[in-house]
């Protein structure tokens, strides 16, 4: 008995010690991680904060690796990597498989690349964030808005600042999800621009616009009619 | 010891008077009080010989700098935070959440409240200025988009999230 006793408790000893040195050896592993993507440049609480959801959410390190690595390449670029990380996260929160989260995050930092590449960077006045303006664009890609609407937008002369393009991206795309024609929606972008409408403002014109197009009336008679009422 | 006891004795008992007028000579040979004060309190915080020039420029040149330089710092601009209402009709609900880019899509974090009387599900979160996307878990395993919400953005996952505006100027703006 007391033989048995003894072979059981070596047993678990035995385990006890596997466990922990794989334990450890993760442990090792993660942080190798963490310091690896520090060189990278993606530092502090936000990228531990990724990594720490990795790892609870069963994720191997070389899945995380795989992860993170389109987040650092848009860091090298000097691309915005918060919509990145955000991606991540909220593709971990569905439990989407690290294969297709990594399809989803290949996809964004190639909107990222094409919004910066949109956005010309010596904008005359525009003062701002362009980091903001990125990732407004890539999201308005992302939503199907066409590149060439976005391109035209850019080319129009005017000082106009980053904020300002902001909204008018942000009105652009919703009018997109919403169904509008994209030659109609880059009409009243202009429009918007050129009559130097606020933010306010333009939620104004989305709401008139998307109220008429619901009752199924022709674009060309609720754009003569909206224009009236602010003269 | 008797030679000294005659000496003071003589010394106490000397007195001579003083010629006339000799109390207002030695008066008027004094400096004038207040001329000598004001003279000395001046000498004090006025250095003579033009001394003071220099140490007054720097001292008004180093609070010129403290001031621009505190005219410069601006501290960082508290972002703006908007309470906005979420409400889900899931009246055969157990536990609803509320996961977004404004909470990193954490689970366990934002639980709505109820169902009430009529099955709706309900929170107030305070969220920052800018646009946020969202979606609704119901039970653990259903993921709803905001029906309530104007727009809603694919995700590419094959899902929509709701997507909802928050900017300084106004409240808060669906769509």
């Amino acid at each position: 008995m007391h033989y048995k006793v003894r072979a059981v408790l070596v047993g678990l000893l035995f385990c006890s010690a596997a466990l922990g040195a794989d334990d450890a050896v993760c442990s090792k592993g993660w942080k190798t991680l963490y310091e690896k993507n520090s060189k990278l440049g993606l530092t502090g609480e936000r990228i531990d904060h990724a990594l720490g959801r990795c790892r609870n959410s069963g994720m191997t390190l070389q899945e995380t690796d795989m992860l993170l690595y389109p987040v650092s390449i848009a860091r090298s670029e000097s691309l915005p990597v918060e919509s990145m990380l955000n991606k991540i996260e909220e593709g971990l929160a569905k439990r989407v498989d690290a294969k297709q989260l990594a399809v989803a995050l290949e996809a964004r930092l190639e909107n990222l690349r094409r919004a910066a590449r949109l956005i010309p960077s010596s904008r005359p006045g525009g003062g701002g964030n362009p980091q903001r303006l990125i990732t407004q664009v890539c999201m308005a890609l992302e939503s199907g808005l066409p590149e060439a609407v976005l391109k035209e937008l850019f080319e129009l002369l005017g000082g106009f600042r980053y904020g300002r393009l902001v909204h008018v991206v942000e009105m652009g795309e919703t009018l997109q999800l919403a169904g509008l024609d994209p030659q109609n929606t880059k009409q009243i972008m202009d429009d918007c621009l050129s009559r130097q409408l606020n933010r306010s403002e333009m939620v104004r014109v989305v709401d008139y616009l998307l109220e008429e197009h619901r009752k199924g009336r022709a674009f060309k008679t609720i754009h003569s009619e909206l224009w009236i009422h602010s003269k | 010891m008797k030679n000294e006891e005659k000496i003071i004795e003589q010394l106490t008992n000397h007195r001579i008077k003083a010629p006339d007028g000799f109390a207002d000579r030695v008066m008027k040979a004094l400096p004038e009080w207040g001329g000598v004060a004001k003279r000395k309190r001046s000498a004090g915080f006025w250095p003579a010989h033009g001394r003071w020039i220099a140490p007054a420029f720097a001292g008004a040149a180093a609070m010129f700098l403290v001031v621009f330089v505190l005219g410069q710092f601006k501290p960082p601009a508290e972002q703006m935070q908007v309470g906005f209402h979420f409400e889900l009709h899931a009246p055969g609900a157990d536990r609803v959440e509320l996961l977004g880019s404004f909470n990193n899509w954490e689970t366990d974090d934002i639980v709505l409240i109820g169902p009430d009387a009529s099955g709706h599900w309900t929170a107030t979160v305070s969220l920052p200025e800018g646009s946020h996307e969202y979606i609704f878990l119901v039970d653990g395993k259903r993921w709803i988009a905001d029906p309530k919400a104007a727009t809603h953005r694919p995700d590419g996952f094959g899902r929509v999230n709701s997507v909802i505006k928050v900017y300084e100027d106004e409240d808060a703006l669906q769509g």
